[in-house]
């Protein structure tokens, strides 16, 4: 490519990442900036006398009590959905992957479509379930839900992901003694170690930006994050 | 309100960052192909 045309794909590049970065650059602006002035006209890029009393609220303060055990809430739902759809997922997706007939991938696009399902149509029926097995307002209760599809959505991509490395690899530790549990222990998933860390990265940002289902199923006290920057003035 | 929106992001940056190795192998890869 010559050097014009580079210039041009550069300074696109670096639009594309200004549009992108500057929400996220106001934000942190305004979190350092005092009330009064972000309220006063003309409206200043950075603040004259930058504050981090918020951030202290937060981190210290008892009215950022409440905001630190949604931010608990949050991580372990993230880390419990993430972790066994996780287990799941990489022993679904292998078994998809490797053994059966043809008609195997009828049961994948069967997963295909529970997670097609818009969250609207499922949410009274889930919340009916919940609420009969006591798990409203619980960490257990929104992981169950989170990890029912994250699930599918985790085998897809992992499926993806072990059909690219070559079969004969595995069947080389087959020949040499391994098992099928040892063939993916110790060959399959270690050169799908790029795969499985994507898979996993996805499964927590999901369960971590998830609003409706946390919305539903738990009540102010015990919320997730997002719904906690709500409450809080901090 | 907006120091509680950089807090509740930092955490998935984070990890992204921690894996950013593996991530751009991983993305690269093309995440689905069925």
């Amino acid at each position: 490519m010559n050097h014009r045309g580079r210039l041009g794909i550069y300074l696109l590049a670096v639009l594309l990442a200004l549009t992108v970065l500057l929400p996220v650059v106001w934000l942190a602006i305004s979190s350092l900036t005092q009330l009064s002035e972000l309220l006063s006209r003309p409206l200043r890029w950075l603040p004259q006398q930058p504050t981090l009393e918020r951030y202290g609220a937060i981190v210290s303060g008892s009215a950022g009590e409440e905001f630190r055990f949604a931010l608990r809430n949050s991580m372990a739902v993230a880390a419990l959905s993430t972790g066994v759809s996780l287990i799941t997922a990489v022993l679904a997706a292998y078994a998809f992957s490797s053994f059966g007939t043809p008609r195997r991938l009828n049961v994948l696009y069967a997963l295909l479509a529970t997670y097609m399902m818009p969250p609207v149509a499922i949410a009274l029926p889930l919340y009916q379930m919940l609420a009969a097995l006591s798990l409203l307002n619980t960490v257990w209760g929104l992981s169950l839900v989170y990890t029912s599809f994250l699930t599918p959505f985790l085998t897809w991509i992992l499926k993806g992901f072990f059909d690219s490395i070559p079969r004969e690899l595995e069947e080389a530790a087959r020949i040499d003694g391994a098992s099928y549990a040892g063939a993916l222990r110790h060959v399959t998933l270690p050169l799908s170690l790029p795969g499985v860390t994507t898979a996993s990265l996805f499964g927590v940002l999901i369960a971590w930006d998830e609003f409706f289902y946390a919305l539903i199923f738990t009540s102010t006290s015990q919320a997730k994050t997002p719904l906690a920057t709500r409450w809080t003035s901090a | 309100m907006s120091a509680g929106g950089i807090v509740a992001a930092l955490p998935p940056v984070l990890l992204a960052f921690a894996l950013q190795r593996y991530l751009i192998a991983g993305l690269t890869a093309g995440a689905v192909k069925a």
